[in-house]
């Protein structure tokens, strides 16, 4: 009875620890204690697993309007050859949401030229990731790093690192990754929120009127063009 | 265990009907499937909460952690249902409930452990784990003791509690 006891619990406790590799709370708590894991979309790996995974998600003639990353999610939006945008999304718990904006982009408001598929799939992910770890590493009370694709009449124009903590850093990459400007360390008014930075991003891109994507985007130019 | 049990058996079925005797055999044996059943039961009931319970879900609460209703079932039906019908069926032997014990403890405790430092973590505290899984865990190196030294020295006792019991 004892080892029959022993050797059923035995194959119960693996069967659970198999289930709970892959629960929410386990990912949750994973990523919040190494936001650069394995599991990560601030991975190299894992970084570049998920841009491909959105790439290829998308439709002919559709072009990349903005890429953000977190540890825990990877959005993207873009617009198509008939000028219908869409937002896809997708979390490390695995699934893809796709929204589709109803309007076509001449009624709304401001849209940046879309980055061909190609470009992206070329970007160096591992050196912007690295240029993240490294921010997220001297940022004190360091929560999320985010990682925010710039981009700029149809061009990539670099990355806007943020990193959210008791102070809030903000970097700026070339597209290569390299280091370019270090912002707004200690001036949370400059960051605001994750959602609030794609949809800033956006905009940003087109109208160029921010200091920060002004920045970015004066120096991405001279090193991508 | 088995011996044990097959010795006993051997003396009581010759001296009884043989339905009865294949009855009362099969329900020992069924007894005691049902308390070695508690241990994964009780291992599953502890892992999952072990993870996380929130103070209130389900109705108007936020939903509850996935797994964690059928936790608390198979806790509940290994302590509430498994080993009461366990011990009854395999009769008044100590050496076998005591088993069975062993086995629910010793899986609650696995359960919390596996929890906690198998299966990748959630947390990291770990006092109240450690405590959890020291006196559960001590609870079942008793009782599993306990139950190997009555079943080797419970053994004519047994066979004479069945000759009392059993003969008409």
């Amino acid at each position: 009875m004892l080892t029959t006891g022993a050797v059923s619990i035995s194959a119960t406790v693996a069967f659970a620890s198999g289930w709970a590799h892959d629960q929410p709370r386990t990912i949750a708590f994973a990523l919040a204690d190494e936001p650069f894991g394995e599991r990560s979309f601030l991975h190299p790996d894992g970084a570049r697993r998920v841009v491909d995974g959105l790439l290829d998600a998308l439709r002919d003639r559709e072009g990349v309007t903005s890429l953000f990353l977190e540890p825990s999610a990877a959005s993207m939006r873009v617009i198509g050859g008939d000028r219908l945008r869409r937002s896809l999304r997708t979390t490390v718990g695995g699934g893809l949401e796709t929204f589709e904006f109803r309007t076509p982009s001449h009624l709304a408001v401001r849209h940046p030229d879309p980055v061909p598929v190609a470009a992206v799939r070329r970007l160096d992910l591992a050196a912007a990731v690295a240029a993240t770890r490294r921010a997220w590493e001297r940022t004190p009370g360091r929560r999320v790093p985010t990682l925010l694709l710039e981009l700029r009449d149809g061009r990539i124009a670099g990355w806007k690192v943020e990193v959210f903590g008791d102070e809030t850093t903000e970097v700026l990459l070339d597209p290569s990754g390299d280091e370019v400007d270090r912002l707004g360390a200690g001036t949370p008014g400059t960051a605001g929120r994750p959602g609030a930075a794609i949809a800033s991003g956006t905009a940003v891109g087109a109208s160029g009127d921010d200091h920060a994507s002004g920045t970015a985007v004066g120096v991405g130019h001279g090193s991508a063009g | 265990m088995s011996d044990t049990t097959t010795h006993a058996d051997g003396a009581t079925l010759d001296r009884l009907p043989r339905p009865i005797a294949r009855l009362l055999g099969a329900a020992r044996v069924t007894g005691a499937v049902l308390l070695v059943a508690t241990g994964p039961l009780a291992a599953w009931g502890t892992f999952v909460p072990a993870r996380g319970m929130p103070g209130e879900c389900g109705g108007d609460a936020p939903p509850c952690p996935p797994g964690s209703m059928s936790a608390i079932l198979a806790l509940m039906v290994a302590w509430f249902v498994l080993l009461p019908v366990g011990a009854l069926l395999v009769g008044r032997r100590p050496a076998p409930i005591l088993a069975g014990v062993a086995v629910l403890t010793g899986g609650m405790a696995a359960g919390v452990l596996a929890s906690r430092y198998i299966a990748d973590p959630v947390t990291h505290a770990t006092r109240t784990t450690w405590w959890f899984v020291a006196i559960l865990g001590t609870a079942s190196v008793v009782c599993a003791a306990a139950a190997i030294v009555l079943a080797g020295r419970g053994r004519h006792a047994a066979i004479a509690d069945d000759r009392a019991s059993c003969r008409p």
